[in-house]
């Protein structure tokens, strides 16, 4: 898990990432100080929950916030996200692209 | 340990409107903050069938017992406790081993949401305890004698 995510932080303009519980609680970070992840954390569990809930989202989907600062891109599969915060000049494209390959490698992870 | 605990009316508002904020965010049934001797200060949000006084005193005695097992494996205190029943979860924190806050959640809610939120509820109490706005006597000793002089004096 934790290689998954040193692969997603070394594309440029990725500034952290990290894989959480369904209930918003971390499995792992890396490169996010504890503050940022744990309000993050709970922000993609709500977001995710949210989705599911009132707009029937199916289970694997992915989701772009973008704000002022950057963007957060995260991926919801059954029991975990996986989320990247970069800056807004990253390669979105290829950046969603690397969080697909990470969800799928951290599936066969946890089996 | 007994306490004595005077809250002024703006002190209390203060506290309310965190605690209604933290149920509307986080979607917990309901939120208590008690002083480490049991005494519950202020709650949001009900819970059906729940005897809140004696759920506070009940979680001061968890408390307690807890800090001292924190002392017991070298610790200092154990900040955070958290039980998950078939329906309930619990969640607790503490401010400086004096005050708890108790929240009553179900799996609707996300127990990242309440720790998050309850950060923002400490914050809000801590200025207050550090306030001049609360009064807290910590030493006076309370029994039911006690409680009956103060009754007839008053």
């Amino acid at each position: 898990m934790k290689e998954v995510l040193e692969r997603i932080n070394s594309i440029s303009g990725v500034k952290g990432s990290m894989v959480v519980g369904k209930d918003g609680i971390i499995i792992e970070s890396s490169a996010l100080s504890s503050v940022d992840s744990d309000l993050l954390a709970a922000m993609v569990a709500k977001v995710g929950k949210e989705m599911e809930e009132r707009i029937n989202a199916r289970k694997n989907f992915m989701v772009t916030v973008n704000g002022e600062g950057g963007i957060i891109l995260f991926g919801v599969e059954e029991d975990f996200i996986l989320a990247v915060i970069a800056r807004k000049d990253a390669n979105i494209g290829g950046l969603r692209l690397e969080i697909k390959k990470g969800i799928e490698k951290i599936k066969e992870e946890l089996g | 340990m007994t306490e004595d605990l005077i809250l002024d009316e703006k002190t209390s508002q203060r506290i309310q409107h965190a605690l209604e904020d933290f149920i509307l965010d986080t979607k917990a049934r309901a939120i208590m903050v008690m002083t480490r001797g049991g005494q519950l200060i202020a709650q949001e949000g009900f819970v059906e069938g729940m005897k809140i006084l004696s759920v506070a005193a009940l979680l001061s005695g968890i408390f307690n017992s807890t800090l001292n097992l924190a002392k017991a494996v070298g610790e200092k205190n154990f900040p955070h406790f958290y039980q998950q029943g078939k329906r309930w979860r619990i969640y607790y924190e503490h401010i400086k081993e004096k005050f708890i806050i108790a929240t009553f959640f179900e799996e609707s809610a996300l127990l990242g949401v309440v720790r998050v939120k309850m950060k923002e509820v400490k914050e809000v109490l801590k200025n207050v305890v550090e306030g001049e706005r609360i009064r807290i006597d910590w030493g006076r000793e309370r029994n039911v004698e006690d409680l009956i002089d103060r009754f007839f004096r008053e």
